[in-house]
C-alpha cells in the first residue's frame, strides 16, 4: 500500500491510474524543495578521503586517487561531474533580459552625493549666523587663554 | 562608433564602471550590458538552488531591478555586488517557503530545465542529483553550486560570501559526503 504523505494535497485522488511505483517517483519530484531537506544527521555516515576532496579541489591529480580504496570514489565523482557538466552550459532563457529591461524604473537611479560634496547656499542670514559663531569662539578661547 | 554603443561593451572595451556611470547619467539601456554580461552564472546559481526556472527568473529579475534602483551604491566589483543580491534572495525565497508550507500543483513542479526536450533528455541521475542537492541545507547546498556548477575558488567564494576559507571548505566537502552517501548505493 502507498503511504500517502502529503494527504491535504490537491492531487489526492487524481493518480488512481498510476502504478504505486510511478506515483511514489512523481510525489518526490513533485515536493518543494525545502520540504525535502533533511539534517544531515540522519543520512547514513560517509566520510570521503582528504585525498579525494583534494582531486575534487584541483590540488590532486586524477593518477594519485584513482588507486585503492579511493578507485570508486572517483568513479563516482566523474560520474557526478558529468551531470554538473550540463548545469555549468545552462543559460538565462531569452525573454528574461527583456522582461527585466521592461520591469526597469524609467528614472535613472538616484545618485547618492556625499555631504561634503553637495552643493550648500549661503543665505545672509546664515553669513551672520556663522560669522557670531566664530567671534564668541574667538572671544571665549582668548579669555580662556588669558585667565590666570 | 558612439560612446553609448552597446556592441562596443560586448567586446569587452568598457568595464562595468563606465557602464554604470552611462545608467546614472541617464542611459537606462546600458544596464542591459550589464544583465548580458551577468545573467548566465546568475541564473545557474538561483536555479541550482531554488530548483525552479521559474522561481529562477523571478529571482532575476527582482535582483537586476533592485541592483538598477541601488547602482549609485555600488564599491569595488558590479558582479560580486550584484551576485550577493541574487544569492540573498535565493535564501530569502528557501526561508519564505518553509515557512508558508506551499502545496507544489502538479503544474508548478520545479524542473531544473526550461523546455520540454530538456526535460525528455533528463537522465535518471541527474534527477536523483537535483534530488540530492534539494535535500542539503542550503548553505551547503550553495557551497557546493559555487564549486562544483560555477567552478568558483575558495578564495573568490569567501570573498562573494563573507565568510572564511575554511568554513567553505568543511561546507563543500559535508555536501559531497552528503551527496555521496544519498547516492553511492544507486551509482557507485
Amino acid at each position: 500500500m502507498h503511504d500517502n504523505l502529503n494527504p491535504g494535497s490537491p492531487r489526492d485522488g487524481r493518480d488512481g491510474h498510476k502504478s504505486g511505483a510511478a506515483k511514489n517517483q512523481r510525489d518526490h519530484e513533485v515536493r518543494p524543495v525545502v520540504e525535502r531537506e533533511v539534517p544531515l544527521g540522519q543520512q547514513p555516515e560517509r566520510v570521503l578521503a582528504s585525498t579525494v576532496h583534494a582531486w575534487l579541489d584541483g590540488e590532486l591529480p586524477e593518477a594519485a586517487v584513482r588507486k585503492g580504496e579511493t578507485a570508486r570514489d572517483v568513479e563516482f565523482w566523474r560520474t557526478v561531474n558529468d551531470q554538473m557538466e550540463r548545469a555549468r552550459r545552462l543559460r538565462t532563457p531569452e525573454h528574461v533580459e527583456a522582461q527585466i529591461m521592461s520591469a526597469l524604473p524609467h528614472h535613472a537611479p538616484a545618485v547618492i552625493t556625499p555631504w561634503w560634496r553637495r552643493e550648500f547656499v549661503i543665505t545672509p542670514m546664515t553669513a551672520v549666523s556663522v560669522a557670531a559663531a566664530l567671534i564668541t569662539l574667538a572671544v571665549a578661547a582668548t579669555v580662556a587663554l588669558l585667565s590666570p | 562608433m558612439t560612446e553609448t554603443d552597446p556592441r562596443t561593451a560586448d567586446q569587452g572595451e568598457d568595464t562595468d564602471q563606465l557602464i554604470i556611470q552611462r545608467v546614472l547619467g541617464g542611459n537606462r539601456d546600458a544596464f542591459r550590458l550589464l544583465i548580458g554580461r551577468y545573467s548566465d552564472p546568475l541564473y545557474r546559481h538561483a536555479l541550482c538552488m531554488t530548483g525552479s526556472p521559474d522561481v529562477a527568473e523571478d529571482i532575476l529579475q527582482l535582483s537586476f531591478i533592485k541592483a538598477y534602483q541601488h547602482l549609485a551604491e555600488v564599491r569595488g566589483r558590479f558582479d560580486a555586488w550584484v551576485f550577493r543580491i541574487v544569492a540573498n534572495g535565493c535564501k530569502d525565497w528557501l526561508k519564505n517557503i518553509r515557512r508558508s508550507h506551499l502545496s507544489y500543483e502538479e503544474d508548478d513542479q520545479p524542473s531544473t530545465y526550461a523546455t520540454p526536450e530538456e526535460d525528455l533528455d533528463r537522465s535518471e541521475l541527474r534527477t536523483d542529483l537535483d534530488g540530492a542537492l534539494a535535500a542539503l541545507p542550503a548553505s551547503l547546498r550553495e557551497a557546493f553550486i559555487m564549486k562544483h556548477v560555477e567552478g568558483r575558488s575558495y578564495e573568490e567564494m569567501a570573498d562573494l560570501l563573507g565568510t572564511t576559507v575554511g568554513a567553505l571548505k568543511m561546507r563543500v566537502h559535508r555536501a559531497r559526503e552528503a551527496l555521496q552517501a544519498l547516492l553511492e548505493e544507486k551509482y557507485a
